[in-house]
């Protein structure tokens, strides 16, 4: 159990450690982006036809949070979906390589129990 | 939901793709970084399973990444002022700032729990500290602050040969500690001899790099000094016995060439305005090639077996 639980442990612990230091460093950034000119904002584009049940998923799903519908051209939507997939994928490989060293690591003692 | 409570907006979408991503996590430094971490791993005396060893490898190339990532994000601002680095993803707009922080913290976090479940505790904590070191005590602190800083920020770049023989062996010896100090002592030189033609860049990015502060003539003179001591330095490891005849050998001919470098770089006028920049290039040039053939032996002695003790037998 050990063997699972502590790298877990030290996970999350790396980012108890390393988060207020981000947060400290993301509100100077913050500060600095505020002291920059700020550029006037975009005009409103025209709504782009949703495609697809996913199209409207998305678009449902972003407009709960923040109320705003987002329109993104073809390329972006293109460009997200890659995204996505890269990222499912990567997630995949993660969860088998873990598993897999687990396995190896655990595999040896595995009948190794009080019974 | 009602059109009226919704609006329509035409906001910044990222077109990025996974190459951007990849682009974000600096992969020719990765490269450094995962052949020295090889490198150590395979110094250390101790038997690993091809398996745990390949993941160690992963999360210190996903630990490397997410450093570089946590470094794009901080320096935008900079990086978008300097030729060298305005092409960069966080720069040029192909990825928005906020999703390289998320990113890199991440994949710091993969990285981490990767290496102490593949690896060892002590090579994961090692991890996280040089993650921390690069991204927080270099990258916000030291790089915009004082001249000296890549001195000190060199030891971020010189921890993957300690991780990996920690996650060999859960232990970080004298000799992971000797390759740490050869890439430590090889990093100011090493990017000296860049910023010697970097230094207008750097300038006007308000990056007190040493051209910047002190002078052309003063990096030079640096250069040289801090090479009469990496070369010599370069031999130690033959005294202790990590490094064999192959790496004796490799370790004296590349001490020399790059010494000889150096010495041609002080007597030049390389980064004054005008001066050949030829000594400088070929000095950045040959310390890559000094820490791939010195790391390269070691990895060849230890991997292949070619080890023979230098004053008696293997």
């Amino acid at each position: 159990m050990n063997d699972l639980l502590i790298p877990l442990i030290f996970g999350v612990g790396f980012l108890v450690v390393f988060g207020p230091v981000i947060i400290w460093a993301a509100k100077r950034a913050n500060a600095r982006d505020l002291a920059a000119p700020q550029q006037p904002p975009a005009e409103p584009a025209a709504k782009a036809p949703r495609t697809g049940i996913a199209g409207a998923v998305f678009d449902a799903r972003e407009a709960l949070f923040t109320g705003e519908m987002v329109t993104m051209t073809p390329e972006q939507r293109k460009a997200r979906q890659r995204r996505s997939t890269w990222m499912a994928l990567a997630l995949f490989a993660f969860v088998i390589l873990v598993f897999l060293i687990t396995m190896t690591k655990v595999g040896a003692q595995i009948m190794v129990r009080d019974l | 939901m009602s059109d009226a409570s919704t609006q329509t907006l035409a906001i910044g979408r990222s077109q990025a793709t996974a190459m951007d991503y990849v682009r974000l996590m600096k992969p020719r430094v990765m490269t450094l970084v995962v052949f020295t971490a090889f490198i150590g791993l395979v110094a250390a005396p101790v038997h690993m399973d091809l398996l745990t060893a390949a993941s160690a490898i992963l999360a210190v190339a996903l630990g490397s990444g997410a450093a570089g990532a946590l470094n794009m994000w901080y320096d935008a601002d900079i990086d978008a002022l300097m030729a060298r680095t305005a092409t960069r993803p966080v720069p040029s707009g192909v990825i928005a700032p906020a999703d390289a922080l998320g990113f890199g913290l991440v994949m710091s976090a993969v990285a981490v729990t990767l290496m102490a479940l593949a690896g060892t505790l002590l090579a994961a904590a090692l991890l996280a500290f040089s993650i921390f070191f690069y991204s927080v005590v270099y990258t916000m602190w030291l790089k915009r602050s004082t001249a000296m800083n890549i001195v000190i920020g060199g030891a971020a770049g010189a921890f993957p040969p300690v991780i990996g023989w920690a996650a060999a062996t859960g232990q970080a010896p004298v000799d992971a500690w000797l390759m740490f100090a050869l890439i430590f002592l090889w990093t100011p030189p090493h990017f000296w001899a860049l910023s010697l033609w970097t230094s207008k860049q750097y300038e006007r990015a308000g990056v007190p790099m040493l051209p910047v502060t002190r002078g052309a003539a003063e990096t030079r003179r640096q250069i040289l000094i801090y090479t009469l001591i990496m070369a010599p330095f370069g031999l130690v490891p033959v005294m202790t016995g990590l490094g064999g005849m192959l790496y004796l050998i490799v370790s004296a001919v590349g001490g020399a060439v790059f010494l000889a470098c150096a010495i041609r770089v002080f007597t030049s006028r390389a980064g004054d305005e005008g001066a050949s920049l030829k000594p400088a290039h070929q000095l950045f040039g040959v310390s890559i090639i000094y820490l791939f053939a010195l790391f390269g032996a070691l990895g060849l002695e230890h991997a292949l077996g070619l080890y023979l003790r230098v004053g008696g037998a293997a």
